[in-house]
């Protein structure tokens, strides 16, 4: 993974919080990470806390992947969900029967090989 | 939306050529596109000094470029354009080239796609697609395009009410259609049972919705009337095109593509409708994106292609719509970005009576359509076509 991208300083402050990239120009909130504002264009970025609550709007069981190092993790669930504030993730799903617009809430996980990733689980 | 827009008269597509597809290959990009450039040479039998003007879209052209292409390919060009919009790539090609034309930048100019595909290329090209797909897509289950259709997938079977075996119906047609192409990879007759039983790489969606990568090219050339007829080439008219990138919407998932924008502009422009297509080339790296373009498309109201499938006979030979009438991507399988030709390249062979495999009886008018660019969550390229038989 690439160091020092907005995306390395994506997941969460030392309190836990989740955090999403925003615009302090013009109050967007977005995902995934940017340079620049997608709005308005502006380059000096913050990082804020955002409610970890939203809903979950579709969902897929994997069973390949183009990885090796999730070929062993196999079948696994990967969703999109729609966070309170609007942003919407691709997420690991941590739920045995996912439904429809059910609320979820995001929490950081490890994927393979340490990876940091957003996972969802029930509410 | 743009109803300015200049016609294109006079304008025509010409000279469709294929370069039979192979799984994998130990050659490079511009073994595909130098031998589709020949074949179009061959085809049309012009100098290559008569071509001035070179349009190639190729996901593993890397580290070469449109322009290192004149140098590989000794050719000089007064027009040179490329063209990264994935599977709307032929459209913007064929759109672009006959713009450029009309205004006296070109005289001819070669249109092609083509990529290669080695083991393990189709992996490293999901893995860096974009820096959205790097960063916040193939972390979770590195599954490429199948995780992100199959989520678009389920949310339209939910929303409307739509069976695998719908989808099924699709696939199953496109595959009688390849029964008869020998550039299809796949051509072992595919029954509804055989696709229901298959199984699941990303549910919903089964290995017969996935699009098999392999290598391959696909190429037209783009010319004036009056060129065409002095060369002795049959050639299709284009009487309307049409692009949009990126559409707003509000939809969460997707239930349709940018097709909505421009669909009356592009009938509209071509004096017809629908009703008149002959045939209907979509881009089908998934059935459920297929559906999405009989919707946006006007074959059928939003919500409806289930109902629409299950009454309309698909097949090249049929009396319904025939559609992807070479087998399409889900049957010939997807050379990278000439997967994006392919429809454009079939839907020209079909109406100078060149098919590959089965000619539509009736081909007087078609539309082909384009789609390419999950960065993220959707695709964000569309593109449609009408075309019409010369005369």
């Amino acid at each position: 993974m690439q160091q020092d991208t907005p995306s390395s300083k994506q997941f969460q402050s030392a309190k836990g919080e989740l955090l999403l990239q925003h615009c302090p120009e013009c109050g967007t909130m977005q995902y995934p990470p940017r340079e620049v504002c997608k709005t308005c264009l502006q380059h000096e970025l913050e990082w804020k806390a955002v409610s970890p609550q939203g809903s979950l709007l579709s969902w897929t069981v994997l069973h390949t992947s183009l990885e090796p190092a999730f070929q062993k993790h196999l079948p696994c669930c990967i969703a999109e969900i729609k966070l309170d504030c609007g942003a919407q993730l691709i997420v690991q799903l941590a739920i045995e029967k996912p439904l429809a617009l059910m609320p979820v809430i995001v929490e950081i996980g490890e994927g393979p090989q340490g990876t940091v990733l957003y996972v969802a689980s029930k509410k | 939306m743009n109803k300015q827009t200049k016609n294109y008269e006079n304008l025509v597509l010409t000279a469709p050529v294929t370069v039979p597809y192979q799984r994998f290959s130990h050659h490079d990009a511009t073994w595909f596109i130098g031998r589709a450039l020949r074949q179009l040479l061959d085809k049309s039998n012009l100098q290559k000094t008569a071509i001035d003007g070179l349009a190639v879209s190729s996901f593993t052209l890397a580290p070469d470029t449109i322009a290192s292409l004149t140098e590989q390919f000794d050719l000089s060009a007064r027009w040179l354009e490329a063209l990264p919009f994935g599977g709307a790539s032929a459209v913007i090609a064929a759109k672009r080239a006959a713009r450029a034309i009309q205004n006296g930048d070109a005289t001819v100019v070669a249109c092609i796609g083509a990529d290669t595909a080695q083991q393990g290329s189709f992996r490293n090209l999901a893995a860096n697609f974009s820096r959205f797909s790097t960063n916040a897509v193939y972390p979770y289950g590195g599954a490429g395009p199948n995780a992100i259709f199959a989520m678009i997938t389920r949310n339209y079977m939910d929303k409307f009410g739509v069976q695998a075996e719908d989808f099924g119906r699709i696939c199953v047609a496109q595959r009688k259609n390849a029964l008869d192409n020998p550039n299809s990879l796949l051509r072992k007759p595919l029954s509804i049972e055989d696709y229901l039983s298959a199984r699941y790489i990303a549910e919903p969606l089964r290995l017969f919705d996935c699009v098999m990568p392999c290598a391959g090219a696909e190429g037209f050339l783009v010319m004036t009337k009056d060129r065409a007829h002095q060369l002795g080439l049959p050639y299709a008219s284009l009487l309307a095109a049409e692009e949009y990138h990126n559409a707003r919407t509000t939809e969460d998932i997707p239930i349709g593509g940018a097709w909505r924008v421009f669909k009356d502009d592009l009938y509209n422009a071509a004096n017809c409708g629908p009703k008149d297509m002959d045939f209907l080339q979509t881009y089908d790296d998934y059935p459920v994106i297929v559906m999405q373009q009989f919707e946006d498309l006007g074959f059928c109201e939003k919500g409806n292609a289930a109902d629409f499938v299950r009454s309309t006979d698909l097949s090249t030979i049929g009396n319904g719509l025939p559609h992807n009438t070479g087998g399409g991507q889900l049957s010939v399988g997807q050379a990278g970005f000439a997967g994006g030709f392919l429809g454009m390249v079939e839907a020209i062979r079909q109406l100078t009576q060149q098919p590959l495999g089965r000619q539509v009886i009736k081909a007087e008018h078609g539309l082909v359509s384009g789609f390419g660019m999950v960065n993220y969550n959707k695709g964000l390229c569309a593109a449609a076509a009408i075309l019409k038989k010369g005369t």
